[in-house]
């Protein structure tokens, strides 16, 4: 028996195909940023248990203007990702009902962006 | 028994990490890597005293265990999809390992660090 040859339509440059697919590939992207920055504070800890000198390295490293740079990078991608992560929130919330009408996807996101700048304020102030 | 798949449980710490990240990720960002690199806040904000004494605390300690490990979740997850769907085609069982594994690691790492911090 012949192995099969069945046509496989070629998906090099699929994102390309659709603005849709892009605006995907930026979400899905974030997370690249967002693990760095978790990584970046990874790092901060363990140079905090290993004592001052090693902490004010990390600190130093903040300070640089490439530090800066890549955390105004990593700004633009969490924004990005709180502003889509709350638009798809109603798609996988299970439906709450009021009386006999589900809740609105609208308040969905809008609480999920209220509570994010609820959360965001208390860390603001406390830490500031 | 039929085999049962694994993806709720990896799913359920995407979800929970794409929630603890959006709520808590750009405010933070904002702080150690903008404002006090620029001076918007005082010198000793993010100094060693303070910062010790917050992540050996109990609470603090908690909640930067939770972002960093549920963070780590979250984009393993994402990056693991996503490097399949730019062609990796028998790969994602292996991306998934190399990415759920870096994740495990990293929330190891974060729980060791905090304790010694903590002690």
């Amino acid at each position: 028996m012949s192995a099969r040859n069945t046509y496989m339509r070629p998906m090099a440059g699929w994102y390309r195909r659709n603005p849709r697919f892009m605006a995907y590939i930026l979400r899905e992207g974030t997370s690249i940023f967002v693990a760095l920055y978790a990584v970046i504070l990874l790092w901060g800890l363990t140079a905090l248990s290993a004592g001052p000198e090693s902490f004010e390295r990390w600190l130093a490293f903040l300070a640089s203007p490439l530090s800066v740079l890549l955390h105004l990078v990593i700004l633009a991608a969490a924004v990005y990702h709180t502003y889509t992560w709350f638009q798809v929130a109603p798609k996988a919330t299970p439906p709450l009902m009021l009386g006999t009408r589900s809740l609105p996807d609208s308040a969905i996101i809008g609480g999920g962006y209220a509570a994010c700048v609820v959360v965001s304020l208390v860390i603001l102030v406390v830490a500031w | 028994m039929p085999k049962r798949s694994n993806e709720p449980i990896f799913w359920s710490l995407f979800g929970a990490g794409g929630v603890v990240s959006a709520m808590v990720l750009p405010a933070l960002v904002l702080l150690t890597g903008l404002a006090w690199p620029l001076g918007l806040m005082s010198e000793g904000a993010l100094g060693y005293e303070r910062m010790s004494s917050f992540a050996g605390s109990l609470i603090g300690g908690l909640a930067l265990f939770v972002v960093i490990s549920l963070t780590f979740w979250h984009a393993a997850h994402r990056i693991a999809h996503t490097a399949h769907d730019f062609g990796v085609h028998r790969g994602l069982g292996v991306w998934k390992a190399i990415c759920y594994g870096a994740a495990g690691v990293g929330t190891l790492w974060t729980a060791v660090v905090l304790l010694m911090v903590a002690f």
